[in-house]
């Protein structure tokens, strides 16, 4: 069991055209005994990291300690790592005890402590009854279980997971992310787990690393990374279905401070002709709150341009936003309605841009219905249009 | 021969006296007390048994029994004790003896013959010749896999994966060279290409968590005969040169999917220079940066979408166009055209190849 610590990390790989910057300055504490998930789109790097830590890839710059010691120096086989990954094998002729003592064996360990190691390994992971089984006698689930089994007998002190249930059918996938958070907690070690599917990381992690090209973009809660994500790539990385950006303009007039969008710009260019055909959007207006108000004047933002975004469960139907906001309200024509149960999803267009709204299946409206909704204006997240990254407000 | 032993290991639970193997000169190869390994049996003993025409031979209060093969002695085997159930015992446990040094022989043959087929010149007639001896059928499908695995020990690498594909009828595990593992793998008639694939990856992920080293896989081509396996191994040696090249990457490099690497990998390296010099002159591609590789790679996978480009790489839309002119401003090449983005794309894997013919200079 350790912390892990990794200090202005850098990996560059070379090539002919200046190369790519696969991890930059990328710092982070990893408790003891923490759960990490690093989560991003392909390429942004998550496997590099993992395998920087692991000392299968040589880093370019910095420093990683596993506990407080520098490992950069370390032999991958001497980092008391273990790796889980998604292609596990089981030995088709061994069973299940020996799938599990092989890798001990291959490192010479004694006998009667392998037999130790195993059991304990499989008392945590409940299939004590299957140390007898061949390969081919289990389930998927005991399988990948047994997978972990290896890895859990060498008594890691970090576990280090690149999406090992990616190749799983959905089912088994849920069953297995209860598992390992489960398995987590028994066995009490560090694992940092990577995921490039933000459902995974949001059900499993208490920590979430959120990268992109390379950089880290925000390392928080589950709960914080939906709330309040730092810039326009966590907010709409993070939450299914995503959340909606609109590009708004703040303007300011007698009642207050609002976003705008669907505004006519340049018509002054424009030849009648060209006006005629181009059919008539409405614009939207969401007057913002006295606070938000007051904070986005003082930070200057008065007629320039933000990014609005806003999650589907916040786009209300419901009688009592329209009184709360009276003037957050919106309309907008039903394009798509999805009903999945517990939900219904409403594809809308208001002014002319898409938008998802999450409602309460009681929803009575149908395609091409003119709808009103609010915007619950206390729920906008806003962003500065060029740097992306949220307004204090 | 640690093999011997844990024979002996074995009947050790069931039998209390001592028991060993010794070979034909005297050394002792395996024995109970495992202190006595690597001894010598004294000589006027040893004579005394290979003297006598019979098959077990007492002196000195220790049964001894010839293992023969043909009629060539492999070892002799021993009991400390004399009786009638010791002898018998004794006849039995030669019989494991002799099971194991057979098995190992021919273990030892086949993978040996897929070596020669691979490694050396062997000609057709002598291939089918051999096989026949074997009993290893000619016509079949056979898959060539090159793993290597750097930084790794040999015999631990060797083990893992002969564990993993233990039906020695389907499978040869052997070494080239240090780091370098070749499997040969048949195939079932009903087999798809996607299940070769599927066995590249896990013995991928498989070596790399047993040993905890970086592992490379690369596919060679399908055989249908024992006669063509060569090919497909230098195929997959191909795969595996092309692979770091062109991909970096992927630690899976396949024969039948090289793209267009394959094509660039077999030009003249003067033919490449021109066609760089003539698309950048001036060594313009120099300047490039990563994003706007990515940048070309997600318009051909979005058919040229903008939009749909800008979605899959988390970018705005505009950096899309932004990165598009820069490209233009550079080059001349407006990759929004299909034809000018197939030049690109082509010419940043030429650049690529001449790269690594530069290396391999500066090596050499
Ligand atoms: N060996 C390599 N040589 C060259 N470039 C590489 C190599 N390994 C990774 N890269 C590049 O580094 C970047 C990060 O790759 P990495 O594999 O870490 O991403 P990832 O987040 O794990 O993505 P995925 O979700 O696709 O697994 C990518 O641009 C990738 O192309
Ligand atoms: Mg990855």
């Amino acid at each position: 069991m350790a912390s892990v610590k990794l200090k202005n990390v850098y990996k560059k790989y070379e090539s002919a055209h200046g190369g790519v910057m696969a991890v930059n300055d990328f710092n982070l504490d990893i408790d003891d005994k923490e759960f990490l998930i690093l989560v991003g789109p392909s390429g942004c790097g998550k496997t590099t990291t993992l395998r920087m830590v692991a000392g299968l890839e040589e880093i370019t710059a910095g420093e990683i300690y596993i506990g407080d010691k520098l490992i950069n120096d370390v032999q991958p086989k001497d980092r008391d790592i273990a790796m889980v990954f998604q292609n596990y094998a089981l030995y088709p002729h061994m069973t299940v005890f020996d799938n599990m003592a092989f890798g001990l064996k291959l490192r010479k360990t004694p006998k009667h402590e392998i037999k130790k190691k195993v059991y304990e390994a499989a008392r945590i992971l409940e299939i004590e009854h299957l140390l007898d089984r061949k390969p081919k006698a289990l389930s998927g689930g005991q399988r990948q279980r047994v997978a972990l089994g290896r890895a859990i007998v060498r008594e890691p002190k970090v576990f280090l997971m690149d999406e090992p249930l990616s190749n799983l059918d959905a089912k088994l996938r849920v069953q297995m992310r209860v598992e390992i958070t489960r398995l987590h907690q028994k066995l009490k070690t560090t694992i940092i787990y990577v995921t490039h599917d933000q459902t995974e990381a949001m059900t499993m992690g208490t920590r979430i690393v959120v990268m992109k090209d390379g950089f880290i973009q925000q390392v928080d809660s589950p709960q914080v990374l939906y709330e309040k994500p730092v810039n326009v790539f966590v907010g709409g990385f993070i939450g299914s279905p995503p959340m909606n950006f609109v590009k708004t303009r703040v303007r300011k007039d007698e009642k207050g401070v609002f976003l705008i969008f669907g505004e006519a710009e340049g018509s002054v260019l424009q030849s009648r002709a060209q006006a005629a055909e181009q059919k008539l959007v409405k614009p939207t207006m969401i007057y913002l709150p006295p606070e938000r108000a007051s904070k986005i004047e003082e930070l200057g933002y008065i007629d320039k341009e933000v990014i609005m975004g806003i999650r589907p469960e916040n786009i209300k139907d419901d009688p009592r936003f329209f009184q709360q906001f009276p003037d957050a309200v919106v309309e907008g024509v039903v394009d798509v309605r999805e009903a999945l149960g517990a939900e219904t999803l409403l594809y809308l267009k208001i002014s002319d841009v898409d938008f998802t709204a999450r409602v309460d299946p009681s929803h009575k409206f149908k395609p091409d219905d003119e709808v009103k909704m609010v915007f619950d204006p206390t729920r906008l997240h806003i962003f500065d249009a060029k740097t992306e990254k949220v307004l204090p407000v | 021969m640690q093999s011997y032993q844990d024979l002996v290991h074995e009947v050790m639970e069931i039998v209390e006296d001592e028991i060993g193997v010794v070979d034909p000169d005297g050394t002792v190869l395996a024995c109970s007390d495992s202190g006595k390994v690597g001894s010598n049996l004294p000589d006027t003993i040893l004579k005394e048994i290979l003297k006598n025409a019979d098959k077990t031979v007492t002196v000195n209060g220790i049964t001894f029994c010839k293992v023969y093969s043909g009629r060539k002695i492999i070892v002799l085997t021993y009991i400390y004790s004399v009786s009638e159930t010791a002898e018998k015992l004794l006849n039995l446990f030669s019989i494991s003896v002799l099971n194991y040094y057979q098995f190992c022989l021919s273990r030892l043959d086949r993978s040996s013959f897929f070596r020669s087929i691979i490694m050396e010149n062997l000609s057709e007639h002598e291939i089918i010749n051999r096989a026949r001896e074997l009993r290893i059928p000619v016509e079949m499908r056979r898959i060539v896999f090159h793993i290597s695995v750097p930084g790794a020990d040999d015999s631990a690498c060797l083990s893992v994966l002969k564990n993993m594909f233990p039906d020695r009828s389907n499978s040869s595990v052997f070494i080239v060279n240090s780091s370098n593992y070749i499997l040969v793998h048949s195939l079932k008639s009903t087999s798809k290409h996607r299940h070769v694939t599927d066995i590249a990856y896990m013995i991928k992920d498989n070596v790399s968590s047993e040993l905890m080293a970086d592992t490379r896989v690369a596919i060679g081509t399908e055989s249908v005969s024992l006669t063509d396996l060569k090919k497909s191994y230098q195929n997959a040696v191909m795969a595996d040169i092309t692979g770091r090249i062109f991909e970096g990457k992927e630690k899976i490099a396949d024969y039948n999917k090289l793209g267009i690497g394959r094509l660039i990998y077999k030009l003249p390296e003067e033919s490449c220079r021109i066609f760089l010099e003539e698309v950048f002159p001036g060594e313009t591609y120099k300047t490039f940066d990563e994003e706007m590789f990515k940048t070309i790679e997600g318009l051909f996978e979005c058919n040229f979408n903008i939009s749909k480009t800008a979605e899959m790489l988390f970018v705005h839309r505009n950096s899309v166009i932004y990165r598009i002119q820069k490209i233009q401003k550079i080059t001349g090449l407006d990759v929004r055209n299909f034809n000018d983005a197939v030049i690109f794309k082509i010419a940043m894997l030429v650049s690529k190849y001449l790269s690594y013919i530069d290396k391999q200079k500066k090596v050499d």
